[in-house]
């Protein structure tokens, strides 16, 4: 279907480790605490966790944040824009797009060998 | 009235001229701002902004007035240089004369996809990257992308763009799906099986910078686009009664209304219309 990630199936040296995280953990415990000062009529409650994908890939760390479609490659952020078919391009690929920012992350990763993302990088539109 | 020749035919005088020519621009910084340009008007099409370079009808004389600006700086330093094109249907090898020392130089290396070779090649001194989304400071390149390879598009690839007798059609955007020159040069509409074509794939065969928004830090990019210019010169003399479309601004409820650039609207930075670049006649032609 999708070429690079294809290629990222077949690859036997693929080494992926998925996993679900939580990144509203902290903040949860930080709500929690303050919950009898902030929410003292409402009964306790915990913050809803964003979905955090993370997963290495080519010896790479890619950090998807599902709800804000937020991209990291070793915590550096990948630019994220999208179709109008609803697909995603990113700041390394201008010329192809990709179902998923899972799909988007990998293809950069392939794409970048073994440089790193700038920590600022310059932006469009 | 110069003539933009394939680069196959240029003699090592004139690939020397060119290159000269360009590192001059390095080096005074002109070329780094065109970069910049190129970057910034590089408009997804999900967004509701003005998109003049890509994803729209404009893609052809947008790039038209973008590679003039730079040929003009180049002819200002040397005006026996023009851009070569690069016919990529027939000179489609990772070891075509186009990616010789002296010329372009060759692909990346292992690891930092690195360009080691030719004038553009960073440990010669004379070309740091300085617009780019990575830290890289060297030019890259990974032709042909070995590590899920693809392949250049063929001569039926191009002719299935050229044979369409419709310039483009709504919603005007990569989604084009009614049929279209624009689109399926610029590579967006392909059969499911293959995704990408022409234009497009171009950009993702030559790998490493070229398939960013900073893809003119590679100055293969303007013997690609000078081909990509040419080709819409074939599609107007095949199709002698077809016109730029949209040919008038779009009705008031359409949603790609100041999305995208009729016949006759101004396209930014330079307020050209596409009707100004539908042809080049007086100015250049293609040998």
């Amino acid at each position: 279907m999708y070429a690079a990630a294809a290629a990222a199936a077949a690859r036997p040296s693929r080494r992926a480790v998925l996993r679900t995280a939580f990144t509203a953990a902290v903040l949860a415990g930080a709500a929690a605490a303050l919950a009898p000062v902030l929410g003292a009529r409402r009964p306790r409650q915990t913050l809803t966790p964003a979905p955090l994908t993370e997963e290495t890939y080519r010896g790479r760390h890619i950090s998807v944040d599902l709800a804000g479609a937020a991209v990291r490659i070793d915590g550096r952020p990948l630019h994220v824009m999208r179709r109008a078919d609803g697909s995603y391009l990113s700041g390394v690929n201008h010329f192809e797009s990709f179902a998923t920012p899972l799909e988007l992350a990998r293809a950069a990763v392939d794409e970048l060998g073994t440089n790193q993302l700038a920590l600022a990088a310059p932006h469009h539109g | 009235m110069y003539t933009r020749q394939n680069q196959k035919d240029l003699t090592g005088a004139q690939k020397k001229r060119f290159t000269a020519a360009v590192l001059e621009l390095k080096r005074n910084g002109t070329y780094d701002a065109f970069v910049r340009t190129h970057d910034r008007y590089f408009v997804p099409d999900r967004d509701r902004k003005l998109r003049v370079g890509h994803m729209s009808p404009s893609f052809f004389p947008w790039h038209r007035r973008y590679l003039l600006e730079f040929e003009k700086e180049l002819r200002a330093l040397d005006p026996g240089v023009s851009l070569p094109y690069w016919d990529w249907t027939t000179d489609s090898s990772p070891v075509s004369s186009l990616w010789a020392d002296d010329f372009l130089g060759g692909t990346g290396r292992e690891g930092d996809r690195q360009v080691m070779t030719g004038p553009f090649a960073y440990e010669r001194g004379n070309w740091a990257i300085t617009v780019g989304v990575t830290e890289a400071r060297f030019l890259t390149r990974n032709l042909g992308r070995p590590g899920n390879p693809i392949s250049l598009p063929t001569p039926a690839e191009l002719q299935w763009a050229l044979d369409d007798p419709l310039y483009d059609s709504s919603p005007w955007d990569s989604t084009a799906a009614g049929g279209g020159f624009r689109n399926k040069l610029e590579g967006w509409a392909a059969p499911k099986s293959e995704r990408w074509r022409n234009h497009n794939k171009v950009h993702q065969w030559i790998g490493g910078h070229m398939t960013g928004g900073t893809a003119p830090n590679d100055p293969a990019f303007w013997l690609h686009h000078a081909f990509v210019d040419l080709l819409w010169d074939r599609w107007q003399q095949r199709h002698p009664d077809s016109g730029y479309l949209p040919a008038a601004p779009l009705a008031p409820g359409d949603l790609q209304r100041g999305r995208v650039i009729a016949l006759d609207e101004p396209m930014p930075p330079w307020d050209v219309t596409p009707r100004e670049m539908y042809g080049h006649q007086g100015v250049y032609r293609y040998a």
